[in-house]
């Protein structure tokens, strides 16, 4: 990990208060794994005060690039859509323990739920590398959410997409999608990001079906090194309280409760 | 223009500069000095330390707000037995001074938290926590009352030969008097402020934010609050005070240096600017040099002091 000043590469507007970030940093690039997350501090101000964790959509090893796919939800993010290109902020990064990148010539199951679409890009461009299959089913509200799904063209074989107000894909919850999609393609590994509930189903339907699932969390975190203590989940074998940024943010989902 | 001494001597707790790191915010200083140069540091406070391990509070344990953070943790550490043995040896070799935070349940704990790493080779002090919001036993309950207060600082006194820091609640009617009774209890010193206590409301759920329901208050929201405390005791002990509460700038370390803190410890600062204790080490030294005071205690409690 490394703490650096970077200028802005490139934004672009993907979708009402959707935006992909460009910024490069040769260093972070070669290190970052699929799954792990950078923190990022717009400027000096105290409101907001801590940097903001957002995971790594997909890096360009040879020019250094990463993405950043990003919602305005709070504070940082609604400055953050006014960033322009050449503007400098604080990276500190690449943070926490990714997706378990073991399986060859295999096939992989990516489910993302809104905005858990961020990492999966990056993890389906890795997992290709590796000569696998990879079907994805991501869900969103409306398909206002589902405006980046090109990126996954190139890595993936099918992607299922599922609204739910139908207005792209099927109606309904995008689990709704998996006993189908299992059935059909039988996938040795299962990565889920999105909403708890989401990841919930995801979990029950591999725990069933006997296929290892990994889910990546999302929790504030105060200084996304280890230090605070302060963003923990709750396990599911031991007494002590994991930390998404460093035991995480990637978990096995058996190790992890995810009832919120 | 020569160099600025920056060296501070806490009743003989010597540091080569008066920038600490605060406990709870910077681990045993592992995890930080891969990004940031800790060996300039003044000394390195270490996370709150008890007998046993401690898993922590369940929950939402951080929430931010306005210039402010809160968070229960509770205490979350390996225990002084796995700390000796696993951290201690790299936590040593990282070169500031190392001060051991204790914290206990009652003042057998913290006698033998003393006794434990009094004779450990690498630990220069203790700070003795008798402020923590987040615990039900302890904790703070020692901290706002002056007896208690003294009792445990009585206790660890006789337990050490290293100096002994006592941190200071702010969460009492009057902070001078908690001083006044660590120091004649045998305090080496007084470290203040520990977070002061808060809340915060999910107005969604309708339910407080946090597991804990209330958590302890920091950042730089609370500076002015940890500087009126540090004006108020300063002006009371006769032993050396270890500012704290919202420092982020050299700025606010100059401030509190003038109220009548020896040394400052940085906290939540750490989190969003990692790089804080090294930016405050420079400015306070340019700082000085620009004014011509070629000490730095020359300019403790220099806003109260007559001149």
């Amino acid at each position: 990990m490394e703490l650096v000043n970077l200028r802005v590469k490139k934004q672009i507007k993907i979708a009402e208060d959707q935006f992909v970030l460009t910024l490069n940093s040769p260093s972070i690039t070669k290190v970052a794994q699929a799954g792990q997350f950078i923190t990022i501090k717009l400027n000096k101000n105290y409101d907001p005060l801590l940097p903001r964790p957002f995971s790594i959509h997909s890096v360009d090893r040879e020019t250094g690039d990463f993405l950043i796919y990003y919602q305005v939800v709070g504070k940082t993010s609604k400055l953050m859509a006014e960033l322009e290109p050449g503007d400098e902020i604080t990276v500190l990064g690449p943070l926490g323990k990714g997706f378990n990148l073991e399986l060859e010539n295999s096939r992989a199951l990516l489910i993302g739920g809104g905005l858990g679409q961020a990492p999966l890009r990056f993890l389906a461009e890795e997992l290709q590398k590796k000569n696998n299959q990879i079907y994805m089913a991501i869900g969103a509200r409306d398909q206002e959410g589902l405006k980046n799904i090109l990126c996954f063209e190139e890595s993936c074989q099918e992607i299922n997409l599922a609204t739910q107000d139908g207005s792209l894909g099927k109606e309904g919850l995008v689990t709704e999608l998996l006993p189908q999609i299992i059935r059909d393609f039988n996938p040795k590994i299962i990565y889920t990001c999105g909403p708890l509930p989401m990841m919930a189903k995801v979990k029950e339907l591999a725990a069933q079906e006997k296929i290892p699932c990994q889910v990546s969390l999302e929790t504030t975190m105060a200084c996304g090194i280890g230090v605070c203590l302060g963003c923990t989940c709750e396990s599911t074998n031991s007494e002590i309280y994991p930390k998404v940024c460093t035991h995480g943010p990637v978990f096995w989902a058996q190790e992890v409760k995810l009832d919120g | 223009m020569g160099k600025v001494n920056l060296a501070v001597d806490i009743q003989g707790l010597r540091l080569d500069n008066p920038v600490l790191t605060a406990s709870g915010t910077y681990g045993f200083g592992l995890e930080y000095s891969q990004i940031v140069e800790v060996c300039k540091l003044g000394a390195i406070v270490t996370k709150g330390l008890t007998l046993e391990p401690r898993k922590g509070n369940p929950g939402k344990r951080i929430f931010e707000t306005p210039a402010g953070l809160l968070n229960s943790i509770g205490l979350e550490n390996p225990g002084v037995e796995s700390f000796i043995k696993d951290y201690l040896p790299q936590v040593k070799d990282l070169g500031p001074k190392i001060i051991a935070n204790i914290s206990g349940n009652t003042i057998e704990d913290y006698i033998e938290l003393a006794e434990r790493l009094g004779n450990q080779a690498g630990i220069a002090a203790l700070e003795v926590n008798i402020s923590c919001p987040n615990v039900k036993a302890g904790g703070m309950a020692f901290g706002i009352s002056p007896q208690m207060a003294a009792q445990v600082t009585k206790a660890v006194r006789k337990s050490t030969t290293l100096p002994v820091l006592v941190k200071l609640s702010p969460n009492v009617t009057d902070i001078t008097e908690i001083a006044l009774a660590v120091e004649e209890a045998g305090a080496d010193g007084v470290s203040l402020i520990n977070t002061l206590l808060g809340m915060a409301i999910d107005i969604n759920s309708q339910k407080p934010v946090l597991g804990n329901i209330v958590g302890g208050f920091s950042g730089p929201a609370v500076k002015p609050v940890a500087l009126r405390a540090v004006w108020q005791v300063a002006q009371k002990v006769k032993i050396p005070v270890i500012g704290m509460g919202g420092i982020s700038t050299w700025q606010d370390a100059v401030e509190f240096i003038l109220a009548g803190a020896t040394a400052i410890e940085v906290g939540t600062a750490n989190f969003y600017n990692p790089q804080a204790p090294l930016e405050i080490l420079a400015g306070i030294g340019n700082y000085c040099q620009e004014r011509g005071v070629t000490a730095i205690t020359d300019l403790i409690g220099l806003a109260w002091k007559e001149r």
